[in-house]
């Protein structure tokens, strides 16, 4: 039986870091967040996002990524990132910030 | 239900809960095929002031296949959209609704009908108006003519409407689920429940919402076929039929900021054939049925071929159902067939192959020629299971099917228990609750209105 229902998409998971990026904030919250995935230009991002895009870590001991932008799902695996967003969150969760 | 909160997730989200679909030869013109899915479970008519409308979140396709392999090979796609007049009010209208683009309705619905055949996608209506709920005389006084004033005319791709309709499914349901209690067989019931009287409607009183369309057989068929070009007999004049509505995966809500959304459409409801997710598949397994095209449906045969109503009948009614519980509870190819496969028999074929896939299975090639509720088993083939009409009796088709009544299709030496054929729903005999129903497209009746429903 499946136990993930599209309501618990968000908080399934190993990690269930979900990192919502909308409109020209995306940007800034990019550049702090993706400076080092490894099979994603490393320089940094500019310029304004096409579309609403969603990243959910799927699986953190591979570093799976889902990257959900328009209607597109983009998969890719960054495992130096997943560990970068756990770092993130931790420092976030203990109060400073990312 | 048919499928109307059939599923513990699509239960708590009924603006994309597929309650019914219908797919059948147009009474008036058997060189068309009208398509019905419906939406919004059990409407109460008086629903305001927000009354019920359609997701402009959801995308609502109707699907066909037409070469037997559970997958789509023509879709038609509806996106809505609602506009409002004036954001300053509360209510849905500030006057009467007098015609479809009138100043006093204040929240209306448009939509957008795509035609996706392959690679090839068109847009075949746009802007297309939905008629208001039935509030009551005051608002909606002409509401017969305003609703058919959204029936919309599509040149050569046919015709469409979309908006509310009255529930034209009839079920004893409060029966069904307090322990499958069957009326005839009531007394015999292992709960004692005294004579079980007469079937009960639970739904005359409400509404839903339908997206209706009657297309030209040709633009549904393998190839293209035209009526004149096929006969009942040849495999290409079957089409399998199911409804799906899909979300984005993704929503964001930002409290002051508009929602976003974002992520591939994910389905989150579909149905072919009545009741098949409501009572076939177990309730472990119903939110991911839900998210699958029926080219997956053989992981679901199982349940098909042992369903769990068979099994339970014996146990409820003991010595009611001997037959059943001798030899009719496992391998029953006959449900199998009418469900997942199609039906080939002397005089009346709606196979698609040997695919297992959950679809209303229509063979265009046979005319209307009667209204016998019981469809192929009142020996009118035009009639589920082959396709749905509006007024098929399809919960007493389908339990006497599960109590063993067709179960002879396929094993010639099973005698079916007289119970089997002596199980009825709503009315006994079969037969369709009056005035539901309109002669013309989209044949669902005129909705119940709030203002008088329910009666004193």
């Amino acid at each position: 039986m499946r136990d993930l229902t599209r309501r618990r998409f968000l908080t399934k998971g190993s990690l269930g870091v979900g990192l919502a990026v909308t409109g020209i904030a995306a940007a800034a919250q990019l550049e702090g967040v993706l400076p080092s995935i490894g099979a994603i230009p490393r320089h940094s991002v500019t310029g304004r996002l096409p579309e609403n895009t969603v990243i959910h870590v799927k699986d953190l001991s591979v570093g799976e990524f889902v990257l959900l932008a328009g209607t597109r799902e983009i998969v890719f695996r960054d495992l130096d990132l997943a560990s970068q967003l756990v770092a993130a969150v931790n420092r976030a969760a203990s109060g400073r910030g990312i | 239900m048919s499928s109307h909160r059939e599923a513990p997730e699509i239960s708590k989200d009924p603006v994309a809960d597929n309650t019914d679909t219908y797919a059948f030869v147009s009474p008036e013109n058997d060189g068309t095929v009208t398509l019905i899915t419906n939406y919004i479970p059990l409407e109460g008519p008086a629903g305001g002031p927000n009354f019920y409308e359609f997701g402009d979140d959801v995308r609502y396709d109707i699907n066909i296949d037409n070469d037997g392999d559970g997958k789509p090979d023509v879709t038609y796609r509806f996106h809505f959209t609602t506009e409002v007049r004036n954001p300053e009010t509360f209510l849905y209208n500030t006057g009467t609704i007098e015609s479809l683009d009138s100043l006093n309705w204040n929240r209306r619905q448009f939509y957008t009908v795509t035609r996706i055949a392959g690679e090839h996608e068109s847009v075949i209506g746009s802007h297309l108006a939905c008629p208001p709920c039935n509030i009551g005389p005051s608002s909606t006084p002409t509401y017969p003519a305003l609703a058919q004033a959204a029936v919309h005319t599509l040149g050569a791709e046919g015709k469409v409407f979309a908006g509310q309709r009255q529930e034209g499914f009839y079920v004893d349901l409060g029966s069904a689920f307090d322990l499958l209690v069957l009326r005839p067989f009531a007394a015999a019931h292992t709960v004692p429940h005294g004579a079980g009287g007469n079937g009960v409607n639970a739904t005359k009183d409400l509404n839903v919402h339908t997206i209706a369309i009657k297309v030209p057989i040709e633009k549904l068929t393998r190839g293209g076929l035209t009526l004149k070009q096929l006969n009942p007999l040849d495999p290409r004049a079957v089409i399998g039929v199911w409804g799906a509505a899909s979300r984005r995966k993704v929503r964001i809500r930002q409290g002051e900021e508009d929602d976003v959304e974002s992520g591939p459409w994910i389905q989150v409801s579909r149905l072919g054939n009545p009741l098949f997710n409501e009572v076939i598949v177990p309730m472990g397994h119903k939110d991911l049925w839900n998210s699958l095209p029926p080219s997956e449906d053989r992981r679901f045969v199982q349940y098909v071929s042992s369903p769990e109503v068979a099994r339970l009948l014996p146990g409820l009614y003991p010595g009611v159902f001997p037959n059943l519980a001798a030899r009719g509870t496992t391998n029953r190819g006959d449900l199998v067939a009418i469900l997942l496969t199609g039906l080939n028999i002397p005089g009346f074929q709606n196979y698609t192959g040997p695919t297992y896939a959950d679809m209303l299975r229509l063979n265009v090639a046979i005319p209307q020629g009667g209204n016998n509720s019981f469809g192929l088993l009142g020996g009118d083939a035009a009639g589920f299971p082959n396709g749905r009409r509006v007024f098929d009796d399809v919960v007493t088709i389908e339990l006497q099917a599960i109590a063993g009544r067709t179960y002879p299709l396929v094993n010639p030496t099973y005698t079916p228990d007289g119970a089997a054929l002596g199980i009825y729903d709503v009315t006994n005999p079969p037969a369709y609750p009056a005035n539901l129903y309109q002669p013309d497209f989209p044949y669902l009746g005129v909705p119940k209105d709030g203002y008088s429903t329910p009666g004193a």
